[in-house]
């Protein structure tokens, strides 16, 4: 009779423990309930057939013109032949002098033919502050010539100017941006 | 031995010292005994009666939130409903006449066609979010009085005195709905037509918009064109100018030009599709489709 312990270590059948010796082998049913839970249904899969989705469409390329006008432009256009012979124009534009003015500093207008001067207001509106940007040249004489126009318009004959050299801009105390341009337009900017 | 001497040591905590940082403001410190300020409550709703000693010993302060007093604050303040809804309503972006007349001069905006939202959008100055429940332009009045330009003008609200101004100068306009989805088209078309998706069929106005819509006075694009002829005389005698007949004006074909109720570009249907690569535009064929897009 063998003793107990050799019948234990050699078994009549291949060992189990490791699951790659396993061999998984489902029925026709497990593998399409398989599909149904994790891929879904089958037929979804199916190539589209292009009679069943495509409808028929008749391509123009006449209408496209009506396209064009609602797309927009890129730049800003030129300005009409008309607000630059008849101004100020009925919403007050007046172009710059046809010739730059001789003068030690020039205000180059901005993309919209605006002038570049603008009011701040900050701090809960309790200060107002009038900027000209856009300076170049001798932006310490356009400050002077600026203040001692502004000195009539003040209250008390005081204007308190900041002049960024740097930025290329003077801000001013107050809101001053009426008389700003103003002066700015009959100097010729 | 060199270094020993007195010089060189205050001269070697001296390059110690500029190389140190400074003492400033922003690392000094408060001395370990200072008290910390208390600050007192202030106000009717500030502070409560249940200060520090007992209760807090004893963690038996009430839960954070809690008010007291036998007043609720449903019953002590009034009610505002005219707030009622404020987040469902239909938001108007205001446009002045002013810029308008000001990007007419300027070439920004060509009066020689009719204008619109498209229009207006395409300045870049000018803009609307569809997601942020805005429904168009409200055109203002500011700058009526200098306004001088002769054009077809569709507006989604506007007042009476703008309808006059745009009126006076030969002009005509009209107030139309447009619903999210058109105006998501409309504001930005270049991206509109890259999504390469059928332009959209307008829906008819809502119910609380409807009447505002079929006004002649107020020019809606679902009244009756006599009455609105009628209106705008009506309108020209209440304002005491003189209504230029647009029939005789070298523009008619322009000025007179409208949308279809159910169309919201000019010359383009709903449901074609634009080919901006191919510049071709794709019609469709079925019927079925073409029924669901006829207005």
């Amino acid at each position: 009779m063998l003793p107990l312990r050799l019948l234990r270590s050699a078994p009549s059948h291949p060992p189990t423990h490791s699951h790659s010796h396993r061999i998984f082998q489902p029925s026709s049913s497990l593998l399409l309930s398989f599909q149904r839970t994790y891929l879904g249904r089958t037929d979804k899969f199916k190539p589209p057939d292009p009679n069943q989705t495509y409808t028929p469409v008749v391509e123009s390329a006449d209408e496209f013109r009506f396209v064009d006008r609602l797309l927009g432009r890129d730049v800003v256009p030129k300005i009409p032949e008309k607000s630059l012979k008849e101004y100020p124009t009925p919403s007050g534009w007046i172009p710059p002098a046809p010739v730059p003015p001789q003068l030690p500093y020039f205000i180059a207008r901005t993309r919209f033919h605006n002038l570049p001067v603008y009011l701040h207001v900050v701090e809960h509106s309790t200060r107002k502050l009038t900027q000209v940007a856009k300076v170049q040249g001798d932006i310490w004489m356009l400050e002077k010539e600026l203040v001692h126009f502004l000195r009539q318009h003040a209250f008390d004959g005081l204007v308190a100017s900041q002049v960024s050299e740097v930025n290329r801009w003077i801000r001013i105390k107050g809101n001053y941006v009426e008389q700003v341009k103003e002066f700015l337009l009959a100097k010729g900017f | 031995m060199a270094g020993a001497g007195p010089g060189r040591s205050v001269d070697y905590a001296l390059t110690l010292l500029r190389r140190l940082p400074r003492i400033t403001l922003g690392n000094l410190k408060g001395n370990k005994e200072q008290k910390k300020k208390h600050n007192y409550s202030r106000g009717q709703d500030g502070g409560s009666d249940r200060g520090y000693p007992e209760q807090a010993k004893k963690g038996s302060q009430p839960p954070l939130g809690f008010a007291g007093g036998s007043n609720p604050y449903y019953t002590r303040h009034p009610v505002e409903w005219y707030y009622r809804g404020h987040e469902l309503r239909r938001q108007y972006p205001p446009y002045s006449l002013f810029s308008l007349q000001r990007n007419i001069d300027m070439g920004i905006i060509d009066p020689a066609y009719p204008i619109d939202l498209v229009q207006l959008c395409n300045t870049k100055l000018y803009h609307i979010d569809p997601l942020q429940r805005h429904f168009g332009v409200n055109l203002t009045e500011e700058g009526m009085h200098m306004f001088k330009a002769k054009i077809n003008l569709e507006v989604q609200w506007t007042t009476e005195s703008v309808i006059a101004a745009v009126e006076r100068n030969g002009g005509t306009i009209t107030l139309a709905y447009f619903d999210p989805a058109c105006l998501n088209a409309m504001h930005d078309t270049r991206s509109f037509f890259a999504r390469g998706v059928p332009i959209p069929r307008r829906a008819l106005p809502p119910e609380n918009c409807l009447e505002l819509y079929s006004n002649p006075k107020m020019r809606g694009y679902l009244a009756d064109p006599a009455a609105v002829s009628l209106a705008r005389v009506e309108l020209a005698q209440k304002f005491g100018y003189n209504l230029p007949d647009v029939t005789k004006d070298p523009d008619y074909e322009m000025l007179i030009k409208r949308k279809d109720p159910r169309q919201c570009f000019y010359d383009l249907e709903p449901g074609w599709v634009v080919n901006l690569k191919d510049r071709t535009i794709l019609k469709p064929a079925d019927e079925v489709i073409r029924q669901y897009y006829r207005s």
